[in-house]
């Protein structure tokens, strides 16, 4: 596969170069010029195997394991693909037949590609592995992504969202801090209300990312509701939990003293500069995923975690990734070689530590420092990050996502613009959200 | 019409009649048949600039942007002239890399093989067939020729996807291959343009060397396209840029980075770089339309004939 | 049989990439095929949902409709009245002409871009130009009412070639006409509507039937700029094709769509053929 692209790139730059003269290319390609390395040399022994591993980040957290594993198996090398669009580009990858090797996939997506073939099952790499232990992964991770009693790839990472706090905010607006036993949607609003001073750019909450329709599943769980059924395959948006508690929060957000509404983030330079107020010290709390602990460690600030503030029932969204062998990997057996060593107790902690997050192997959280603890002196109660795993659900994984998300955010959109009420507008794209998933 | 009748009363001159003479300064303010009036001038001049300000508007924003400092760039309200300025963002955005991505002068690279194929192979192969059209007989050359036009009114949506699937199969997605065969089969809008210039060469060249023995290839190649360097070189300018910024394509086609062209790498900035560096991407917008408007200063002439070479009467 | 080497080249790039591509397009639009899984036979179901389920469908024919409708009569308006203010005895044409022609070899993303920079609500020129005359700016982009009206604006930066066209026809006209009218005493506005607009029908036909074909296929400026939004204001026809081709996969369903796409161009189309006969004047006769 790889040896192929390499040489109808190399036949490109001959082409070109014929066509173009030797200016244009030696104007534009001061470094391109291919050196013939003998790659070609299909049947040279020392040449080693390039696997493409694709995942959605630039891979900053796995160079350690990556470098331990060049160490210990010369005759592999793992070339990263840093693939933007993630949701958009793998599928297309997938239909185009040029899926990388190994892919660090999203819930959803694992369980898509897995029912449309696109992944092998690794069920048999994981029995022929001596010694390898299922039992050390957490059991809601490790099933996930099994379809049908086919594997379709293993968990790395399982980040919970909980509720960031500026202590010192608190502090400054005389609010107590959140209690961590028991902290509502109620508590959550009052104490946000308190600390708003919108005149002067500062918000008790962070606000919604509106188009980021996953963190608004966490808040119908939290009330009982929820986009689908269990099994994926009905829509729940017209359930009155679930209308209860989008409008809810939308009603915050217009509010515009709780949180910053639509308008108001335009006054703070756009969504983006709105993600990154907690660690400017504007924001009092934020819901969100650990993965924010390293932007806050140089804030200047005390921070603190607590759980997510709920209503009928504690829970929270944890978001994670597992690691898939495409169908059309050509070199099926050294793909699973770094897979396995890149979801080792080792692999997942050297990823998980860099990001702040907890692995999805009980052995990899056993490891200090822990990796969702950061170096700060000033107490955290760290705890509260790993307890999440034990209330907190996986993100949910209908078939056909990217579209059925197209018209449950179409949906979000309008009412947390307040275009829309919620308990008008869910009854009638609910039917049209389980046309588009139960369609397998 | 008020102002014609009460600036000349009766029938200019038509009957011999004798007819007062507009006084100098109403003909400066106004005008005559051979001369333009001050008024209408003034009109005229004040509408130019006014238009020539808000076309060359973007193009203003995009310089002033592309030579700021980086922490000029987000100041409110915005400074209308850079300082000072930056000539190293060109440098730095063509040779910035983002994370494992690489160097915008690989996209340019690829960009360069598929637009010089485009231009030497559709200039080519259209200039086959409009030969055909402008000078040979054959059974159900119009009809063919009718198709040829009805295919302009084919949206590029309705081939789209079995081309992908033909490609798919053919294991050249993630290649430039895609891109660079389709165009040497001819464009339909190309043999239109070529086989119009074609045939206003004088019939006596060709038939000459025909009752000489030449082939209708050494025809082709000898005597038509020598005398078409005009017609071709507009068709050049044309398709290059048509290649330059062919977006769709590419972006249905290529997937990893290092296949990319300018154009996707453009539309995917803002998605690389968190918080968009605008004079940055301003830098990279000004260079990657370099190009053609280096182009298009130097061809004015074959742009504009290339537009107007076709006669729309026929 | 020459003849036929010499448009061989043509007649194989049809069967390949548009005569094949274009029957496999409407074989497609009968099956339901994700790429990833087999191809499965739908019926006309497709077609069906076009007009019952797929309301984002029905929105991006709107869009679609709305942005020809008012952007290419406006573009060609502007672009004659841009070629008669060139076509005056005026100093340096060829610059003026330079200004104008421009944007048009500047691409769909790039200038995409450039406008996107144009329209931010703070740093943009836009609402900073409009601040110094004290109009408070709008977010262009990001209000559903405006969006639509912002990439029209964003079209008509585009006008160069219907301009020069326009431009050549002028220059092209026989003066004989002009003069027999002077002779006449005729005033501007009669010798425009009498005699510089029929003679300029044919071109008028062509960059109106040019327009609407690209037009109907606009993808870029959406793409970039907007991403079909907000709330699916600016979901073009061929953005929405897009995403159910290659992030859903639905590619039977997004051949139906283009077939529908091609329809439209069609129809607009033959639209303009039936009523040029009426008002298109060709000089010399039918033609």
């Amino acid at each position: 596969m790889n040896h192929g692209e390499n040489l109808s790139r190399r036949t490109f730059l001959r082409l070109g170069g014929t066509a173009a003269g030797a200016a244009v290319l030696a104007a534009c390609a001061p470094v391109a010029a291919p050196a013939d390395d003998g790659s070609m040399d299909e049947g040279a022994m020392a040449e080693p195997v390039t696997i493409r591993y694709g995942r959605h980040d630039p891979a900053a957290g796995v160079a350690v394991t990556l470098e331990s594993f060049h160490e210990e198996y010369p005759e592999i090398v793992v070339s990263v693909e840093q693939i933007g669009e993630f949701h958009a580009k793998i599928p297309a990858l997938a239909a185009a037949g040029t899926l990388p090797d190994v892919v660090r996939s999203w819930e959803a997506m694992a369980l898509d590609m897995g029912r449309n073939n696109q992944f092998i099952d690794v069920q048999p790499y994981v029995d022929g592995e001596p010694g390898f232990d299922a039992e050390d992964f957490y059991e809601n991770w490790w099933n996930y992504p099994v379809v049908e009693g086919k594997r379709y790839g293993v968990p790395d990472a399982a980040a919970p969202h909980v509720t960031f706090y500026n202590a010192d905010l608190f502090d400054e607006a005389g609010v107590e801090y959140p209690n961590k036993d028991s902290f509502t949607w109620t508590d959550f609003e009052e104490k946000a209300r308190a600390i708003s001073d919108p005149d002067n750019k500062i918000w008790g909450s962070e606000t919604i990312p509106v188009g980021w329709h996953m963190y608004s599943v966490k808040q119908t769980w939290q009330n009982d509701g929820s986009f689908y059924s269990e099994d994926f395959l009905e829509s729940r948006l017209d359930k009155e939990e679930t209308i209860q508690a989008i409008q809810f929060w939308a009603d915050m957000l217009l509010d515009g003293n709780v949180m910053p509404s639509p308008s108001q983030i335009i006054g703070i330079g756009g969504a983006g500069a709105a993600a990154e107020l907690l660690a400017a010290g504007k924001i009092g709390m934020q819901r969100m995923g650990s993965w924010i602990t390293g932007s806050l460690v140089d804030a200047g600030f005390r921070f603190n975690v607590v759980a997510e503030p709920s209503q009928a029932r504690r829970d929270t969204i944890t978001h994670g990734a597992f690691n898939n062998i495409a169908t059309t990997s050509e070199h099926k057996d050294l793909a699973w070689t770094w897979l396995n060593y890149n979801t080792s107790t080792q692999g997942i902690y050297n990823y998980a530590s860099n990001a702040n997050f907890p692995g999805t192997r009980r052995s990899s959280n056993e490891i200090e420092p822990f990796p969702w603890v950061a170096e700060v002196d000033f107490d955290v109660d760290w705890d509260v990050i790993p307890d999440a795993l034990t209330y907190g659900h996986i993100l949910p994984g209908p078939a056909n996502e990217g579209e059925a998300l197209k018209l449950i955010g179409d949906a979000l959109e309008r009412v947390y613009s307040g275009d829309a009420k919620a308990a008008d507008l869910f009854p009638e794209v609910s039917p049209k959200v389980t046309a588009v998933i139960s369609d397998i | 019409m008020v102002v014609g009748n009460e600036a000349v009363p009766t029938g200019e001159g038509l009957h011999g009649e004798a007819y007062t003479r507009p006084s100098r300064l109403r003909t400066l303010l106004l005008g005559n048949r051979f001369q333009t009036g001050l008024v209408r001038l003034i009109v005229i001049y004040a509408l130019l600039i006014f238009s020539a300000f808000l076309f060359l508007l973007p193009f203003y924003w995009m310089v002033n942007t592309a030579l700021k400092p980086p922490n000029q760039v987000f100041t409110l309200p915005p400074t209308w002239i850079p300082k000072p300025v930056m000539w190293s963002n060109f440098l730095t955005a063509f040779t910035i890399q983002y994370e494992t991505d690489p160097p915008v002068y690989n996209y340019a690279l690829n960009t360069a093989i598929v637009t010089v194929n485009g231009v030497v192979s559709t200039i080519f192969s259209s200039a086959l067939v409009a030969y055909a059209f402008a000078r040979l007989e054959f059974p159900g050359k119009n009809v063919i020729f009718l198709g040829i036009l009805s295919t302009l009114m084919i949206p590029f949506a309705v081939v789209m996807v079995p081309q992908f699937i033909i490609w798919r199969y053919l294991n050249w997605l993630d290649t430039l291959w895609p891109l660079m065969i389709p165009h040497w089969f001819g464009s339909a809008w190309n043999i239109f343009l070529l086989r119009q210039f074609f045939m206003t060469i004088p019939r006596e060249y060709d038939e000459a060397a025909y009752l000489d023995g030449a082939s209708r290839w050494n025809i082709f190649i000898r005597i038509i396209l020598p005398l078409s360097k005009p017609a071709l070189a507009a068709v050049a300018v044309f398709a290059f840029v048509f290649f330059w910024n062919d977006f769709l394509g590419p972006l249905i086609i290529l997937s990893t980075p290092e296949n990319f062209t300018l154009t996707l790498f453009l539309a995917n900035f803002n998605v690389a770089y968190r918080g968009t560096p605008w004079h940055l991407y301003m830098a990279a917008a000004l260079i990657i339309i370099l190009p053609c408007l280096i182009l298009f200063f130097f061809s004015q002439n074959a742009f504009l004939k290339g537009i107007t070479v076709t006669d729309l009467k026929g | 049989m020459v003849a036929y080497a010499f448009i061989l080249p043509w007649v194989i790039g049809f069967i390949l990439f548009v005569g094949g591509p274009i029957v496999a397009s409407f074989v497609l639009s009968f099956f339901r095929w994700k790429m990833i899984a087999p191809p499965r036979f739908y019926g006309l179901t497709h077609y069906i949902n076009m007009v019952t389920t797929d309301e984002l469908f029905r929105t991006s024919i709107w869009v679609t409709f709305k942005f020809v409708l008012i952007s290419v009569p406006i573009g060609q308006v502007l672009a004659l009245i841009l070629a008669l203010l060139l076509n005056q005895r005026i100093w340096f044409l060829g610059y003026w002409r330079s200004a104008f022609y421009l944007p048009a070899v500047v691409s769909g993303v790039a200038g995409s871009v450039i406008w996107v920079w144009m329209y931010h609500v703070e740093l943009g020129i836009v609402n900073n130009g409009l601040a110094l005359l004290g109009i408070e700016g709008r977010n262009w982009l990001f209000d559903k009412e405006l969006v639509l009206g912002s990439l029209i604006v964003k079209s008509l930066w585009n006008i160069g070639i219907p301009m020069v066209i326009y431009l050549a026809a002028l220059q092209g006209m026989p003066q004989q006409l002009y003069e027999a009218a002077d002779i006449d005493g005729a005033g501007e506005v009669p010798k425009f509507l009498s005699i510089t607009l029929p003679m300029l029908s044919p071109a008028i036909f062509f960059n109106v039937v040019m327009g609407i074909i690209a037009a109907v296929q606009t993808f870029a400026e959406p793409y970039v700029m907007t991403g079909g939004g907000p709330d699916n204001a600016t979901l073009f026809l061929g953005l929405h094709l897009y995403q159910n081709a290659f992030h859903y996969l639905k590619m039977g369903y997004a051949s139906a769509m283009a077939w529908i796409m091609f329809l439209l161009i069609f129809g607009l189309t033959v639209f303009q053929f039936g009523l040029a006969g009426r008002w298109v004047y060709y000089e010399g006769g039918a033609r």
